[in-house]
């Protein structure tokens, strides 16, 4: 597996120039022989000499080695998040970079074995470096220099890199915090050719648990990899439906370059791949701090105990670190039919639906009474359509065909439209919504009992919270603790944890017919018939539907189960069914509401219904400030109803801090 | 994220062999400055190249979804024409039957279509949308040789 297999493909002039720096090397070679004709590590004296002069200037304290070695505090020193040892050339390499330099500067005066590339190829970037601070002189390289790709980096001409981020997808649990992606553009051409370089772990499994407790706990290698970019678009715009955004980086060509000999030297290396901190995300950061000496990226987001790195805080660095030249979004398939169906009529809509359907020909639109600019509108709506649906499964491959050259050829009869027609209106930017860390304080009263409560979560959004930035009817919640002081008994409480709480409202509208769903996992507390609330452990899912109301917001239904667990129920468990409606209105901006009702019955464990009402309000202060208030009434009662019903009101406010 | 990445090789082929090609000016199709200059010649040898390393043969909504590693097994001089549009079939047919569009213009640089040329050459492809794309199961193949005769006639 070679990164740069370019050799191969050289085409007759590149050739001859490689042929002609062999020959450059090799007369030196020969020049050399008697000299060195030995064996090349016997210019031992030179060796010595870089040894003492990198010695001398503390190299291997220097930050930039630490970048190229990857190399962390760890216990009682430094260890390299590489885990592959052929990355290493001293067997204490991962844990020592003072012997990892000095067998690099050694290795590079070895003689070249046939069959196997020389370390000044292999860590090119450790080469270039060095050769750089410790004036080697190319000409004493036993093996001669990597030209092979000093070459193919200059002809690869890097012209910009950019950042690609594409968001999470709301309905796929995989995506939820969104990816990122290097692609390095080349020459002046067309950034669907450029090359998108990608960290990610190498696994067949498919079984999700499986696949989230391995990727959790560093089971997985994780290789850095590239393919066409426009492979990376069709995997997440057109599959996903998930829009990317793409900032474009101020690396000039030096800096590129070295990024380009960094990514080289980590072909085919692996390191664990842990889902939360050495993620996708975190791994790319090497590569900026490689390109740019004195960025620290890798440091920033690094910490010795455990933490995450969330795609979009790489970027909000990335943006710190002033990086940013310009950004450009690109809309997935689903934004695409949600914006050409905004500017058709509802009877236009349903015409593309039933041509998508076969029960209109697309020979029908152009009969209709309608102006050009709507017929070219219902044709594209048509042909984006049908790829939604085969790329979904629902229609077959000779269904989509069918329609979709039928909708093309049409289209093509129709000339251009006005551009405005296509042109997405940018959503506000991820990198400038809130923060994902958020604590609350706050209090209330429950039942007649007044408390105070302090919430503190890790990350990262609830349906409440400013929406900018983040995907509307979307909410990812991990390990939100709330604790609560009850100034009447004095006692301290946990209130609840949800370790995980997600909720995906994905509305329904003529075109997208998706289904909602949520899962929360955790800690509660629940009212019981004896008037208390009990702590109970609970996982409680659900699926339904969701729909847009125009602009005031979202409505949906849900069915759920819930398995509680805890000391307080009958037969310590408790095993429920039952249903949820709520809406969600109000502007994303200043205020927003959530009004809901839940009724949920349980027949095995501890028996019994418990109806919720609430009304939730959130008043925006600032993009990473608001404040909460909420009302709610819960009833329970026991099955049969033959003891009264225990009801509970509760309310209270706070004020939500995002860091 | 779960997708399994393809094996660097194959990527990196086309990252440097495929690069090296397009930067030597007269290697890969220069259609462009054929067809709008008069010169003949260098579209059919290229196709003709591409005709007799023939490594798949991809038709609409294949080209999606089935990036897998068995395909990219061999390198033939315009392997990235070849490769983009088998690859881009379903959104470069959207491009030509709108007449504009980043796969068009991608695929316009790909045969270096000058700036100048741009215009007539997107406008040409879209008048002539279904000589090229003949039926529902054209194949890639098919469409860069239909792609040819329209350009030659003119």
């Amino acid at each position: 597996m070679k990164l740069f297999s370019g050799r191969y493909g050289f085409p007759a002039g590149t050739v001859s120039l490689v042929l002609l720096c062999a020959a450059v090397f090799f007369s030196i070679y020969i020049i050399a022989v008697p000299i060195y004709a030995e064996d090349a590590i016997n210019d031992a004296g030179y060796v010595e000499t870089l040894l003492r002069d990198a010695e001398k200037k503390e190299l291997h304290r220097d930050r930039y080695w630490h970048t190229l070695l990857h190399y962390k505090e760890a216990i009682g020193g430094v260890k390299s998040l590489v885990d592959d040892p052929k990355f290493f050339l001293s067997e204490k390499g991962r844990i020592d970079p003072q012997e990892e330099l000095r067998a690099t500067i050694r290795a590079f005066f070895t003689p070249k074995v046939e069959g196997e590339r020389h370390p000044t190829c292999r860590f090119v970037a450790r080469y270039n470096w060095l050769k750089e601070r410790l004036g080697i002189d190319p000409a004493r390289i036993p093996a001669g220099e990597c030209a092979e790709i000093f070459q193919m980096v200059e002809t690869l001409r890097p012209s910009s890199v950019i950042l690609s981020f594409p968001t999470s997808h709301i309905n796929s649990p995989a995506s939820m915090f969104g990816h990122t992606l290097l692609t390095i553009e080349t020459g002046n051409r067309s950034r669907l050719l450029a090359h998108a370089v990608n960290y990610s772990a190498i696994t067949t499994d498919t079984f999700g648990p499986l696949y989230t407790v391995r990727g959790i706990f560093g089971f997985y290698h994780g290789y850095f990899s590239i393919l066409p970019y426009y492979a990376k678009i069709q995997e997440y715009g057109d599959f996903d439906h998930r829009d990317i955004w793409e900032y474009r980086l101020n690396f000039n060509a030096d800096e590129m370059r070295r990024m380009l000999y960094h990514i080289y030297e980590l072909d085919n290396i692996f390191s664990y791949y842990y889902f939360f901190d050495e993620n996708c995300s975190y791994s790319l950061l090497f590569l900026l701090d490689a390109a740019r000496p004195g960025l620290a990226l890798s440091d920033e987001f690094y910490s010795r105990f455990f933490t995450w790195v969330i795609p979009i805080d790489t970027i909000r660095g990335v943006e710190r670190g002033s990086l940013i030249d310009s950004v450009v979004y690109r809309p997935s398939r689903v934004t695409t039919i949600r914006h050409i169906a905004s500017r058709l009529s509802a009877e236009n809509q349903r015409l593309a639906l039933a041509i998508a359907a076969r029960e209109k020909s697309t020979d029908d639109i152009l009969k209709q009474q309608i102006s050009t600019q709507e017929k070219i509108l219902v044709c594209d709506l048509v042909s984006e359509y049908v790829r939604y649906q085969y790329s979904k499964g629902d229609i077959t491959r000779a269904e989509y065909s069918d329609i979709f050259i039928k909708s093309l050829r049409t289209r093509a009869t129709l000339g251009n439209p006005d551009s405005a027609a296509y042109t997405i209106p940018e959503p506000p930017r991820p990198e400038k919504g809130h923060l994902p860390a958020r604590l609350a304080v706050g209090g209330g009263v429950r039942g007649d009992e007044p408390y105070q409560e302090v919430r503190l979560r890790p990350a990262y959004h609830v349906l409440l919270d400013p929406d900018d930035g983040f995907v509307e009817g979307g909410q990812i919640v991990f390990t939100d603790f709330a604790v609560r002081f009850y100034d009447r008994e004095k006692k301290f409480e946990l209130e609840r944890w949800d370790m995980i709480d997600i909720i995906s409202l994905s509305p329904r509208d003529r075109f997208i017919r998706s289904v909602s769903w949520k899962v929360n996992l955790g800690l509660k507390r629940r009212l019981l018939d004896d008037g208390d609330y009990h702590l109970v452990g609970q996982l409680n899912p659900g699926t339904g539907l969701a729909w847009k109301c125009g602009s005031f917001g979202i409505f949906y239904l849900f069915l759920e189960g819930e398995v509680d667990g805890g000391g307080d129920l009958d037969g310590r468990y408790s095993l429920g069914a039952g249903g949820s409606t709520g809406f969600i209105g109000g502007s994303a901006r200043l205020w927003k509401f959530h009004l809901f009702a839940r009724d949920l019955y349980s027949r095995f464990g501890e028996q019994g219904n418990e109806m919720a009402f609430a009304l939730v309000q959130r008043f925006t202060i600032g993009t990473n400030a608001t404040f909460v208030i909420e009302a709610r009434r819960t009833r329970v009662s026991e099955p049969g109803g033959w003891s009264p019903a225990v009801v509970k009101n509760e309310a209270g406010g706070s004020f939500n801090f995002f860091f | 994220m779960k997708k399994i990445v393809c094996v660097l090789a194959m990527a990196l082929a086309v990252f440097a062999v495929s690069e090296l090609y397009a930067n030597q000016s007269n290697v890969g199709c220069g259609v462009g400055s054929m067809i709008f200059q008069g010169r003949g010649g260098l579209v059919s040898q290229t196709l003709a190249i591409t005709t007799n390393h023939i490594l798949f043969n991809q038709s609409f909504g294949i080209t999606s979804g089935t990036l897998n590693c068995s395909r990219f097994s061999g390198i033939v001089s315009n392997e990235r024409v070849n490769r983009f549009v088998a690859e881009n079939l379903d959104s470069l047919a959207t491009d030509i039957a709108r007449g504009s569009g980043e796969y068009l213009t991608t695929f316009a640089a790909l045969l270096e279509v000058g700036d100048a040329e741009r215009g007539t050459f997107c406008s040409k492809l879209q008048n002539n949308f279904s000589r090229i794309f003949t039926s529902q199961n054209v194949t890639h193949d098919e469409v860069l040789r239909n792609i040819e005769t329209v350009l030659r006639s003119s």
